[in-house]
């Protein structure tokens, strides 16, 4: 069953490929969309070069650092409000309101604020994984099951203890959601801080072929963002899968 | 009744204020000595669980007092244990880890000596085999199981159980019967306060059975189970002596029953 769905993937993504390949120039205009061949060969050249790697580590320097930063920030902010009501309560609405603003509209502003080297992109990845991963830490910490709580305070356990035996791993669904959707957030995020002005990188390579009417040149550029976010994805399902191996599966079809 | 009072409820009543203020209990009184093993009955919604919440100090009365050895106690009752009317078991945690769990957290005995302990309550619960499976790979029966052990485990002086053996079928449920005196009478100093629906069991495992009344709750009546320990729990319902208990209890439950719903 799962090696036929495979069979099938790889069937339709040849059958796009090779419609793409042989009607580009006939149904779509090669000009405006490329084709798959030039893709390859442009992608090659730009390997050659050494620009396709520089490019490449450029923006995954600034994406990690800020996602680093980030999400380090994000979790202990999170642990910290969802411990402390008051708090948590008066800081609702401006936190809600953060929330609420077009995060990517703020990159301009920080390229102005942060230069177009590496810091605006490491501010703009860390405000993005920082936002994510606070929310999700919040509402985590937010759902922890009371009545799990009072068993093990019956059993024992003191306010540390509940704490980190049962408030932490009764959060940790949430919070290893959050470092996920975070990492290709940040990457996403350091491509735009390239977008409004760099010297380098993916972002500033989609950008810059754009300009110069080279489609080939910025379909290489998003075929390698695509590649690595859906090669990032696979890598962070399998750590997330086993993190939590105490979680019914939802095909295990058993009674919560 | 020589043996001293453990616990003594003295007018003790819990109010609920919601949408809808509800009266659970209504000046309850009520007196367990040390080493009893007490079964309360009581039809749905009577404030059953409210009782053991407080009792355990979960929730504190609205009005009245509560002792425990002569002393007032108001907060968590550490020397009481809760098997919860729901299994409650940590989904992150294995069989045995949660078995562990108030061993590591009381920091009972050395990890070995904790696992020693688990297992082998494990094994006698018919649960080999399942150490290290979690919650979801579990049926209700076996959680329930686990539920109880976690418990037993670290041998409190007092347990409250709360329609522990509600989801099990009834040969399960007469093993786990059986088993549970089994290890009572290995504990004769501890306190059981068994809640249940099902009047065979009350009348089988208790010395005596508290009757609670419709909601607002209180004891209603107190019936003595004089029958002779131990008790063959396969056969006890055949017994002409608990059959005049279990008539005696069933009269005095049906009119509660039939008391308009508040
Ligand atoms: N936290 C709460 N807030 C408001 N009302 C509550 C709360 N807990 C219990 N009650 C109310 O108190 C009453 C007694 O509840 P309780 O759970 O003690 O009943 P019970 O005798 O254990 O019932 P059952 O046999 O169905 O388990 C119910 O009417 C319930 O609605
Ligand atoms: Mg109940």
């Amino acid at each position: 069953m799962k090696s036929r769905i495979t069979l099938y993937r790889i069937a339709l993504l040849l059958a796009a490929l090779l419609f793409w390949e042989f009607g580009s120039g006939y149904i779509i205009d090669t000009f405006w969309l490329s084709k798959p061949s030039l893709i390859a060969t442009s992608l090659w050249g730009s390997l050659k070069k050494g620009e396709l790697l520089s490019d490449l580590y450029i923006t995954l320097e600034g994406a990690f650092y800020g996602y680093v930063l980030g999400s380090v920030g994000g979790l202990a902010f999170g642990l910290f409000l969802g411990q402390s009501e008051t708090l948590a309560r008066v800081l609702q609405p401006f936190i809600l309101a953060i929330y609420g603003i077009p995060r990517i509209a703020l990159a301009p502003i920080f390229v102005l604020w942060f230069g177009i080297a590496l810091l605006s992109k490491v501010m703009m990845a860390g405000m993005m994984s920082f936002l994510l991963v606070f929310f999700s830490t919040y509402e985590g910490i937010r759902s922890v099951d009371l009545e799990l709580q009072n068993v093990a305070r019956v059993l024992g356990a003191n306010r540390w203890q509940l704490f980190t035996r049962v408030t932490m791993p009764n959060a940790s669904p949430w919070i290893i959601a959050g470092l996920r959707i975070a990492i290709p957030q940040a990457l996403v995020a350091a491509v735009v801080a390239e977008f409004i002005a760099s010297t380098a990188g993916l972002g500033y390579r989609i950008m810059a072929t754009t300009n110069t009417m080279d489609t080939s040149g910025t379909m290489a550029g998003i075929v390698v963002l695509m590649v690595l976010v859906v090669g990032l994805n696979t890598i962070l399902d399998r750590v997330e899968h086993s993190l939590l191996k105490w979680r019914p599966k939802a095909t295990d079809n058993t009674n919560v | 009744m020589a043996k001293a009072p453990i616990i003594q409820l003295s007018s003790v009543s819990r109010v609920f204020r919601g949408q809808r203020e509800v009266t659970a209990l209504a000046a309850l009184d009520l007196d367990i000595a040390e080493g009893e093993f007490v079964t309360v009955v009581g039809p749905s919604g009577c404030g059953k669980s409210t009782l053991l919440n407080l009792i355990v100090g979960l929730q504190s009365p609205t009005t009245g007092q509560k002792l425990y050895r002569g002393q007032p106690f108001s907060g968590l009752n550490l020397d009481i244990g809760y098997v919860t009317q729901s299994d409650n078991l940590f989904p992150w945690l294995t069989v045995i880890e949660n078995v562990c769990f108030g061993l590591s957290l009381r920091g009972i005995g050395s990890r070995a000596e904790q696992r020693d302990r688990a297992l082998e309550l494990i094994e006698r619960v018919g649960l080999k085999g399942f150490e290290n499976h979690y919650r979801h790979e579990l049926s209700g029966g076996m959680r329930q199981r686990v539920n109880i052990v976690r418990t037993l485990v670290y041998d409190p002086p007092v347990i409250l159980l709360d329609e522990p053996f509600g989801p099990l079928d009834a040969q399960t449920r007469l093993q786990l019967q059986d088993l549970l005196l089994t290890l009572w009478h290995e504990r004769p100093k501890t306190t059981l306060i068994f809640i249940t629906h099902d009047l065979t069991e009350a009348i089988a495992l208790g010395d005596r059975v508290i009757i609670m009344s419709a909601r607002p709750g209180r004891v209603e009546e107190i019936v003595p189970v004089d029958l002779p320990r131990p008790r063959d729990i396969y056969t006890i319902h055949t017994d002409e002596q608990f059959r005049r208990i279990y008539d005696r209890v069933w009269l005095r439950l049906a009119e509660q029953m039939k008391a308009p719903v508040s």
